[in-house]
């Protein structure tokens, strides 16, 4: 009987030895991730792309189309100004003023931003210009420029990285990344931020009690705003 | 009477009895192994398998994902770049509590769709106070709140990290680019690391996660976002299998705000370095002395 429970045990003992060995099939695997390295020039291998709304130098009319957007019109269609213009600027407003109010041509825009007034930042006499204390004239695209004479320190950290909304690649020696511009968030003629819907919250079961607002409890536990 | 005497009668019944309990006690395990593969209960830890191994057992998880899910899936195994260490960091001062990152990180890491699962939590934090105990995971109403701040708290990557000591089983560890990871397929689901971690970074897989297959992230890694089994814990993993690869993870690609940071802690001229050089860092519950990866600060 011992004899029997010996052998039994070294043919187990076989076959884990067996089965061992099985298992263990191959060397350890590398590890072929590429290095990083300090780029070696100031200039990345990949761009940054600074992104603007394509909105941008169109206003919204209070006309709307088919699809129930309001109507765009660039700037230019009304304040289009020299040699080529058939009528001035103040003949077209006058115009303009004479079958609707200036406010209709311009409803989109709800002027909140300090004390700052349409020419603080606008050039007179085409709109989709802009220009800074300086006096120096820019178009539309180049907004940031306008933006920073204020907001010195927000351009700053915008400029390392620690400001604005972005995609793409941490690593620019791997992949490009995209940048919001400011108006890309901010609207400019009123920039404070609205309040948001949030996306919805954990479901877990171990749901946080304030047990001194049980208003929140039947919130929580009844129905859900989000379903 | 004379073959089988009382006693042989005593011997059979407790061997029949015996035997039946065995069975019965080892049932459950029984129905939980049957889920399971002899492959998958004979594999290797994640760091002692083989190329060859490890290319057996991510093609056999794309299958189980398509057998159990319907999806066609992509999983890689996504190493650690050298001369990498990841940081991140978040301004609380623009943070708007909107959820946007909570949001994709359940999409990104193929979280459970009924409990709305994400590794990260936004707290809503009363101005004037860093309690966290006091903070509000849970909010349904519009934010901000004017008295109101908000803290998003998701795994801070610990350079001493608690949850890590404590696995019996060494299921979790430090990753040479400072991400601390979870080999799923190793994990026993004891959940010492959800208790030892002070930031509720951890969650536990109570059940098999439900995801419609077209919902499913196909882009997937075995330390990251592959979808995982009942029965383990899982966290967050900084988007390794994005990061690794240069990308930014899914909760910045998200933010709206540009609240997060994320970068190389070795590049001097990385965005990370420009936060932690001019701008006041903290971390949360400095005093544990876990040496969190993940930094906070306010403008100004």
């Amino acid at each position: 009987m011992p004899r029997d429970v010996a052998n039994h045990l070294f043919l187990f003992g076989v076959a884990f030895v067996l089965l061992q060995g099985l298992a263990c099939s191959g060397p350890a695997r590398e590890n072929d991730a590429p290095d990083w390295t300090p780029a070696s020039s100031d200039a990345p291998v990949y761009p940054t792309h600074i992104v603007a709304p394509p909105s941008t130098g169109m206003l919204k009319t209070e006309a709307t189309e088919v699809s129930g957007d309001p109507v765009g019109i660039a700037c230019m269609t009304c304040h289009e100004a020299g040699a080529g213009a058939t009528q001035s600027f103040a003949q077209r407003t006058r115009e303009a003023r004479s079958k609707d109010s200036p406010r209709s041509m311009h409803t989109e825009v709800v002027l909140a931003h300090g004390n700052l007034e349409c020419a603080s930042c606008h050039q007179t006499d085409s709109p989709d210009h802009l220009h800074i204390a300086a006096g120096e004239s820019f178009s539309l695209a180049e907004s940031m420029r306008l933006c920073s004479q204020c907001h010195g320190l927000i351009r700053t950290a915008y400029d390392n990285g620690a400001h604005g909304g972005m995609r793409g690649y941490w690593d620019l020696q791997r992949g490009p990344r995209e940048r919001n511009d400011c108006i890309a968030c901010h609207n400019p003629h009123s920039p404070a931020h609205p309040q948001v819907i949030p996306a919805p919250g954990p479901k877990d079961k171990n749901v946080y009690r304030e047990v001194h607002e049980g208003s929140i409890i039947d919130q929580r536990f009844g129905k859900d705003p989000h379903e | 009477m004379s073959s089988i005497g009382r006693r042989g009668l005593f011997k059979v019944a407790g061997a029949t009895l015996g035997a039946a309990a065995f069975a019965k006690a080892s049932a459950p395990l029984v129905k939980f192994a049957s889920g399971m593969s002899m492959d998958e209960f004979l594999q290797d830890h994640y760091r002692e398998l083989s190329a060859k191994d490890m290319e057996t057992v991510l093609r056999r998880l794309e299958d189980e994902t398509e057998r159990d899910y319907g999806a066609k899936v992509n999983i890689k195994d996504v190493r650690p770049q050298k001369g990498v260490q990841f940081g991140y960091a978040l301004n609380l001062s623009v943070c708007n509590g909107c959820r946007k990152c909570a949001e994709a990180c359940h999409h990104e890491n193929n979280h459970d769709r009924e409990t709305n699962n994400s590794y990260i939590r936004v707290f809503e934090m009363k101005k004037g106070s860093l309690d966290t105990e006091h903070g509000d995971a849970h909010y349904q109403h519009a934010t901000p709140k004017d008295d109101s701040y908000y803290m998003p708290v998701q795994c801070q990557q610990c350079d001493n990290p608690p949850c890590v000591d404590v696995c019996p089983v060494k299921a979790t560890w430090k990753e040479d680019d400072g991400i601390v990871v979870v080999d799923y397929n190793w994990c026993i689901g004891c959940r010492y690391c959800e208790a030892a971690c002070p930031y509720h970074a951890r969650r536990f897989n109570w059940k098999k996660p439900t995801i419609p297959a077209e919902e499913i992230n196909p882009n997937q890694s075995y330390l990251s976002n592959r979808i995982r089994p009942q029965g383990v814990v899982e966290k967050c993993t900084f988007c390794l299998h994005r990061t690794r690869v240069g990308k930014l993870p899914a909760c910045l690609e998200a933010c709206p705000t540009g609240a997060r940071v994320f970068g190389n802690l070795l590049d001097p001229k990385s965005e990370i370095r420009w936060v932690l050089k001019n701008k006041r860092v903290f971390v949360l519950k400095e005093e544990l002395g876990a040496k969190p990866r993940f930094f906070y600060f306010f403008d100004a």
